[in-house]
């Protein structure tokens, strides 16, 4: 049964890859997940929990925590410091394996995920020494509201301006310092599920959303206490975290999949497919579908998005690496036939090329201008690993030939008068010379749209790695100077074959009537005995022209022979072909590390991709990859 | 075909030893030595002036110059030599050996020219393109098709030479060798003569002589030229496998080579 059996893209995340793309995201952007007051963002000593953050948070200058406003004593100008912590996150797919849910919560159903959060928060309390020695700062009341005058001409005019005397602005709390923090930690179950849930607006737009089937904060009493916390924290999941940490439809940018903008979206449940997304072994299944378009025209400086970059990079060659964990991916898409057909025609569709050459072979020059676009043609996926074009039809929008043919002189007269009786001659008449220009005729032909050939290439999509910038430059130093390391799929041809069909009559038709025109050109203005008296010396041009270039009976091949071979052109189109799928133009390629942005002007979260790898069967076409430590 | 032949020798019909030009030459051999001045005469006008230097010594004798010299008149008639006085449209000499020919032609201009050569003091017979004598010869190649009249104008002789029209057949054609004409006392020998197209013809001359050779019936061939080229058979035109698959293997080998 194949990944891609009631869809064209299957995609599917392992626990395990989710929790460690959790923990990068943690160590750096821990200030997202760490909050506190100046005093502890100065003194991180006072924590709860200390924070693992990556060094390279604190070389790029991001903080290590949010710096919050002290919580106030109430009714006092007092404060004090504190700090809140996310601790500890994890999820946990059907069936849970990671972590055991408490009571009241029971074990993981079919279709369900459990999160696991530990929060830690600590307060600084000062000792009651130091408190007894404070003055009395008690909060101002706030005054009463002076009499209400109307002023016509002021806007708003039931309301009289503001009179400085009566700012209520609060006055700054006064910290009270202590390095005594009572900390405490609690754990969260989250239950739930995921759905497809269409947008509002624009209604096309899908989105993964999740749905809360239960929650649970441990070790909290009184129990309605418990309760309340956990109704509020239900609140905040449905209305803050699910829509916020919701999964758009997956776009990509147009220099991804080269240079078309892919839209995916879900497919319907159905009697065989009953759940979408799928929670189940260990991971979360997407079944989705697949639409190409043409991109919008580029503004300049390139698209944006997960894989792209602002200008398509020079890319050191790929080599093999091999996967090192075992076990499940934690990722896998997989694409069916019918996908990699639509994504096939598209690129299809995008190559053109144009070429035009010109030779000298002795006696005559040959030139050609050629334009060619791929039609038609089929794509095969096979169960050896390999994919076949077949019959990818070369149309020749344009195939222009030309000969640029130098005809020996020719000279009558001549002849001796007066014999040298020692041998030879000693006087001759004069000499009438034709055919002296250089070239002497230069006949065209016109084949554009009239030969078709075919093409058929089976090639291996291979995944390799490329190594574009030294160990010693870290990941986020590499994207700026676009030298980030990155996989990059490629396609590793076996096999070409060019057919040429047999175009009978047509071209030879062509070519002698190109070569008679260009003789009645060429004797043009010539009385026709002049004429006759010339083309009786030549003999039948057509032939005479034919010795003179070693044109053979089988006109088809010589030119087939001298734009082939001589010129070289069918390895230039077989070539330009290969050129268009090989490996100076992977068919993809991903950063690695695998940049996520932030919204909050931190650095990129970079996600390393420890392994990425492709394979072929008869239905579909499999990417696979790990996430790295 | 413009530049690639002299359109102006399709055009000559008429051909005047006294005047060689458009393909035909007049022979004449130096038998004394000596330095011949070589005008060239326009009715009574000399337009410009060589000389023939005829060295002394037998024909064998190591620098005695060449046996055979040509003379055109093209070279000496240019826009600079026709200015100033006759004496200063002198050339270099010509060099020519004792017993050695000159031949005299002009292949540009075909308005008629003849050379006068003045033999010197003492030494032997000049030579006049409007009289040739015994042992000159007078060769011409007659392109156009049809009928010519020869005449020697000194002595009234008449002959008639026939040139046939050309023939586009399946092999090229290439002219005979020329026909030689004996010019005699007794008229021309023979007196009528058939040519193939571009044949030759070589008038030896035996008596004074001033032969003209014109065109009086034009022959511009049958009225249906047959069709030369779509007689033959089309060939059929294939484009083989064999040549694209060398291709194919070529792409793979620098393929291979590459990696």
């Amino acid at each position: 049964m194949a990944l891609t059996d009631h869809c064209d893209i299957f995609l599917s995340v392992l626990e395990a890859g989710v929790n460690r793309v959790v923990l990068h995201v943690r160590r750096q952007w821990p200030s997202l997940f760490n909050y506190g007051t100046a005093a502890v963002a100065q003194n991180p000593q006072l924590l709860c929990k200390q924070i693992n953050a990556h060094p390279i948070v604190t070389q790029k200058g991001n903080p290590i925590i949010t710096v919050m406003d002290p919580a106030p004593v109430v009714g006092t100008l007092y404060g004090i410091d504190y700090c809140a912590q996310l601790t500890e996150a994890a999820i946990d797919f059907s069936p849970g394996n990671v972590f055991t849910l408490p009571p009241p919560l029971v074990a993981l159903g079919a279709q369900q995920l459990a999160v696991k959060v530990a929060v830690c928060g600590g307060l600084a309390c000062p000792p009651s020494q130091l408190v007894d020695q404070l003055p009395v700062k008690l909060k101002p009341a706030k005054t009463s509201e002076p009499p209400r005058r109307t002023i016509p001409s002021v806007v708003g005019h039931d309301r009289v301006p503001a009179d400085p005397r009566d700012d209520t602005r609060e006055p700054p709390l006064e910290v009270i310092r202590t390095d005594r923090f009572n900390c405490t930690c609690l754990e969260a179950y989250v239950v739930a599920g995921a759905i497809f849930k269409p947008d509002d607006s624009p209604e096309h737009v899908q989105h993964i959303i999740g749905r809360l089937d239960g929650i649970e904060i441990v070790d909290i009493t009184p129990d309605e206490l418990e309760s309340a916390l956990e109704c509020y924290g239900a609140l905040v999941i449905k209305l803050f975290l699910f829509p916020t940490l919701a999964l758009e439809t997956v776009k990509f940018a147009e220099d991804d999949v080269m240079g078309l903008q892919v839209a995916i979206e879900p497919v319907h449940t159905s009697a065989a497919l009953p759940n979408n997304p799928a929670i189940e072994q260990d991971l979360l299944k997407a079944f989705l579908k697949l639409n190409v378009s043409e991109p919008p025209p580029s503004t300049g400086g390139g698209g944006g998005g997960a894989g792209g970059g602002p200008q398509a990079p020079d890319l050191a060659t790929g080599v093999d690496r091999a996967r090192t964990r075992s076990g499940p991916f934690d990722a896998t898409i997989a694409m069916s036939q019918p996908a990699i057909t639509v994504l096939f025609n598209a690129i299809r569709d995008k190559f053109t090329l144009s070429k035009s050459d010109e030779a000298s072979f002795g006696p005559f020059t040959m030139g050609y201008a050629i334009g060619i676009h791929l039609a038609g043609g089929s794509l095969e996926l096979r169960d050896d690993g390999t994919v076949r074009v077949k019959e990818l039809d070369i149309k020749w929008d344009t195939a222009k030939v030309w000969l640029g043919i130098d005809i020996p002189e020719i000279c009558v007269g001549g002849f001796c008068i007066i014999p040298n009786p020692f041998g030879g001659c000693l006087v001759r008449a004069p000499k009438i010379c034709v055919f002296s220009a250089k070239p002497d005729i230069g006949p065209v032909i016109d084949i554009g749209g009239l030969i078709t050939s075919e093409v058929s290439v089976t090639f291996r999509p291979v995944m390799r790695y490329s190594t574009n910038h030294p160990s010693s430059m870290n990941a986020w130093d590499a994207k700026a100077a676009n030298k980030a390391n990155r996989w990059v799929l490629i396609a590793d041809v076996i096999s070409v074959d060019i057919d040429l069909f047999d175009i009978a009559d047509i071209v030879g038709d062509l070519l002698h009537n190109a070569l008679e025109s260009a003789v009645d050109n060429l004797l043009g203005g010539l009385p026709g005995w002049a004429k006759d008296l010339i083309l009786a010396i030549l003999g039948p041009v057509i032939d005479f022209i034919a010795d003179l270039i070693d044109l053979p009976d089988d006109i088809g091949e010589w030119i087939a022979d001298k734009l082939g071979v001589s010129f070289g052109l069918f390895n230039l189109i077989a070539a330009a072909i290969l050129d268009h799928v090989a490996k100076d133009k992977p068919l993809f390629n991903l950063q690695d590390p695998l940049p996520i942005e932030s919204k909050k002007n931190l650095i990129d979260a970079m996600i390393p991709i420890e392994f990425l790898g492709v394979r072929v069967n008869s239905k579909e076409l499999i990417v696979e990859g790990d996430i790295g430590g | 075909m413009k530049g690639a032949i002299n359109q102006d020798w399709l055009n000559v019909t008429s051909f005047d030893s006294g005047a060689p030009s458009g393909g035909a030459t007049v022979v004449h051999r130096f038998d004394a030595p000596g330095e011949y001045r070589v005008r060239v005469v326009h009715g009574d006008e000399t337009l410009a002036q060589t000389v023939i230097a005829v060295s002394g010594g037998q024909p064998a004798e190591t620098g005695a110059g060449p046996g055979h010299v040509s003379l055109d008149m093209k070279h000496v008639l240019t826009p600079a030599n026709l200015s100033g006085t006759p004496t200063d449209r002198e050339r270099a000499p010509l060099v020519v050996r004792t017993q050695g020919y000159v031949s005299f032609t002009d292949s540009g201009r075909t308005k008629p020219f003849a050379i006068v050569a003045e033999a010197p003091a003492g030494g032997g017979p000049g030579f006049d393109s409007r009289r040739l004598g015994p042992g000159d010869v007078f060769a011409v190649t007659l392109l156009r098709p049809g009928k010519y009249r020869m005449t020697n104008e000194l002595s009234r002789a008449t002959g008639e030479i026939t040139i046939a029209y050309p023939v586009v057949g399946t092999t090229p054609y290439r002219p005979p060798e020329p026909q030689a004409i004996e010019c005699t006392d007794r008229g021309f020998q023979p007196s009528s003569v058939a040519l193939k197209p571009a044949q030759g013809a070589i008038f030896r001359i035996q008596t004074a002589a001033r032969i003209k050779v014109e065109l009086t019936e034009p022959d511009d061939g049958p009225s249906h030229r047959p069709d030369r080229v779509t007689d033959r058979p089309q060939p059929r035109v294939r484009i083989s496998r064999e040549a694209v698959l060398r291709a194919i293997d070529r792409v793979r080998a620098n393929r291979d080579r590459n990696r």
